[in-house]
């Protein structure tokens, strides 16, 4: 039954007096903020790899030893990816939050249309901004890029770190190609971090400079209502009646009961 | 009586034995009345002073040696002083075997041929008048003198520019930081190889004559080394006749040779690759022997290559496959690299690596032929990665684009119709 409200009385968060929407829960800021520091530590210390002649590379590795050292952050922030995965698979599987969030990530043929519509709405025709749930077509397909990109990164890379056990299971000229793909995927992720995540929750103008959610996994109201409008709309359904009005009366909202009771 | 004319016949012997010595000594001392004077100069300004006491150091007055015994013209002479001029010492007279040597060496070669009186004679490297025995420390030819008594001559760039096959002068000066002339200079190892360990002394030999010997040469000290070199591909075609392979100074250097570990050295691990690839890289050599092309990218572009680029010196470089002295084509059995000891090979840093660890090609180059599916992959991630980030980009470039469109229109309703609304 609805006892929890679809846990939708856990996303509403009261801060300073006012109400937000809870995007991110603890466990979710945390696990980002591994995977964002285990990332950026294993690109910064496995990208140099890919460019052994650039003199940037050469410069970074001038000291005696760097280079070691450089193996071993970047074995270290991979077996931190490797747990904070783990973990995620746990919290996604068991915890009610990440039960809730992994149901509403499953991509819908609805993405393809809200991907349509945004970009009919880009080029002006469209009136009106698409209506997304929870998670709309970006962040979906960033989430299905981490998870897509983390396993293959992990696994080729378990199979680089221990070579001889790997070719136990098959022949080296396999390693080769495997190279080259734990190579290429970390150019692909780096790229699609640089460019599309860093633009989506950065530059982009609306939410330029940046957003907060992954500091305090707040998302005003406000944000909520325009970018999310259907998970805004569920959120009003589920939640007990008083918390909804306190919801409709901050955004400014006509409050339905009196017309019903009319 | 008898003990009378006996005791006599003793005493003129002694007299006689005491007055030739006295005789002798009396000589030397005539000599030095005027030529331990350090002022005493000749008509041409040269110095014509000798230090008594150096010379009584000297191993020519330990073998009780004279004056004269050298400057034989002045032999019995009584009109002192002498006229200026004196013949030339003439060593020979008593170190025939090696005056016959030096005749036959560079340095003699060159001064009968030519007349070239630079070309080094034997007060050059052993002095005059203060000789001391080769194996005295005080010797100019002693292990710790020599290389600064040849580079009297060779380290001069004034000579070096004017005799060809005297080698560059900086050359010969590099010896005093290699291995050898560090071992003799910091260290006092006089067993350490110095000039004449490799080149000779008296019967110094050309280079042409001196080239073939050279992998001998080292072999007298490096024995064990010139062993494996002889069993390996290089070593057993230099002595066939093959005048391409590498012999030690090739790979190693000659004067400046270094110890392995100084980044420096030619075969220190950070600069092995490109040593083994002066000969490994070239076209006419690769051509002539049939031997595979692309060694050294596609070494680079291995982990082990990019690795050491990077200051890793850890990871396997030529020599940690190949061997160093005693390298073997692969389809020799007892090579390294024979496809039965590649396993074995691997796994002296990588232990327990089994067959498959080596199974397939090493040095893989970028090409279809040498690992297709690697290949297609790489062609696949390509193309995958410019056509989702030029979609990103061009996404990107419309939102903004719209963004800043929908912004003036906002804009413009306020400031046209704002007051519509109201009304």
């Amino acid at each position: 039954m609805n006892g929890e409200h679809r846990g939708y009385t856990k996303r509403l968060v009261e801060h300073q007096g006012k109400l937000y929407y809870e995007r991110f829960s603890k466990a979710q800021r945390i696990q980002h903020f591994l995977l964002m520091a285990s990332f950026t530590l294993l690109i910064l210390t496995g990208l140099p790899l890919l460019f052994p002649g650039n003199w940037v590379v050469r410069s970074m590795f001038w000291i005696e030893g760097s280079f070691s050292l450089r193996g071993i952050i970047h074995r270290g922030a991979a077996v931190t990816l490797l747990l904070v995965s783990v973990y995620h698979i746990f919290f996604c599987l068991f915890s009610a939050r990440g039960n809730r969030d992994l149901r509403e990530m499953i991509l819908r043929k609805q993405d393809l249309l809200d991907m349509y519509a945004m970009i009919l709405y880009n080029i002006g025709k469209q009136e009106s901004f698409p209506s997304f749930g929870r998670f709309n077509f970006i962040e979906k397909f960033e989430y299905y890029a981490v998870v897509w990109g983390s396993a293959i990164m992990l696994l080729t890379g378990a199979a680089l770190w221990f070579p001889v056990h790997a070719t136990i299971l098959f022949p080296r000229w396999v390693l080769d190609i495997i190279r080259v793909i734990h190579g290429f995927e970390a150019i692909l992720a780096f790229l699609a971090i640089i460019i599309w995540h860093m633009y989506n929750v950065h530059l982009n103008p609306e939410v330029f400079p940046m957003s907060r959610v992954w500091l305090n996994g707040r998302m005003e109201l406000e944000f909520l209502h325009s970018h999310h409008r259907l998970e805004y709309e569920r959120m009003l359904t589920e939640l007990p009646s008083e918390q909804a009005r306190r919801v409709r009366e901050q955004l400014g909202e006509q409050q339905p009961e009196p017309e019903r009771a009319a | 009586m008898n003990n009378f004319k006996l005791l006599t016949l003793l005493l003129f012997a002694l007299f006689i034995a005491t007055c030739s010595t006295r005789l002798g000594a009396q000589e030397n001392e005539l000599c030095f009345d005027c030529h331990n004077d350090p002022e005493l100069t000749g008509a041409t300004g040269d110095t014509l002073y000798v230090d008594s006491k150096k010379w009584t150091a000297s191993i020519h007055n330990r073998m009780e040696l004279e004056c004269v015994s050298c400057h034989m013209d002045l032999a019995g002479f009584d009109d002192w002083p002498h006229p200026e001029h004196l013949e030339k010492v003439d060593c020979s007279i008593c170190h025939d075997e090696a005056y016959e040597l030096w005749q036959q060496g560079i340095h003699g070669l060159q001064a009968q041929a030519k007349g070239d009186l630079d070309a080094a004679g034997c007060a050059a490297c052993h002095g005059s008048h203060y000789i001391m025995a080769v194996d005295e420390a005080s010797s100019l030819v002693y292990p710790t003198n020599l290389p600064h008594t040849c580079l009297n001559c060779h380290g001069d760039p004034g000579l070096a520019d004017k005799h060809e096959g005297m080698g560059r002068a900086e050359v010969a000066g590099m010896y005093l930081e290699s291995v050898h002339g560090k071992a003799l200079e910091k260290s006092g190892l006089v067993i350490s190889a110095t000039c004449s360990s490799c080149h000779g002394s008296h019967k110094i030999p050309s280079l042409e004559d001196f080239y073939p010997r050279i992998p001998e040469i080292c072999g007298s000290c490096h024995a064990g080394i010139y062993e494996d070199y002889l069993q390996g591909v290089h070593g057993s075609a230099f002595v066939e006749g093959n005048r391409d392979v590498p012999i030690c100074t090739d790979c190693h250097g000659e004067h400046n040779i270094r110890d392995s570990g100084d980044p420096e050295s030619t075969i220190n691990p950070r600069t092995v690759a490109e040593t083994c690839s002066h000969c490994h890289e070239d076209m006419a050599l690769s051509r002539k022997y049939g031997l595979p092309v692309g060694r050294l990218e596609s070494y680079r572009s291995t982990y082990h290559g990019i690795a050491l680029n990077l200051g890793d010196i850890s990871v396997a470089n030529c020599g940690s496959c190949h061997g160093y002295h005693n390298v073997r084509a692969s389809s020799d059995p007892k090579s390294s690299i024979h496809p039965a000891n590649l396993a074995s090979t691997c796994g002296k840093c990588h232990p327990n690596a089994g067959e498959n660890f080596a199974t397939g090609k090493i040095h893989v180059q970028d090409s279809p032929q040498e690992n297709i599916l690697a290949w297609l992959i790489k062609r696949a991630y390509l193309i995958f990665i410019s056509g989702l980030i030029g979609g990103f980009i061009a996404y990107i470039c419309i939102d903004l684009v719209a963004h800043r469109r929908r912004k003036r229109s906002v804009g413009k309703e306020r400031m046209n119709g704002g007051e519509g609304p109201e009304r």
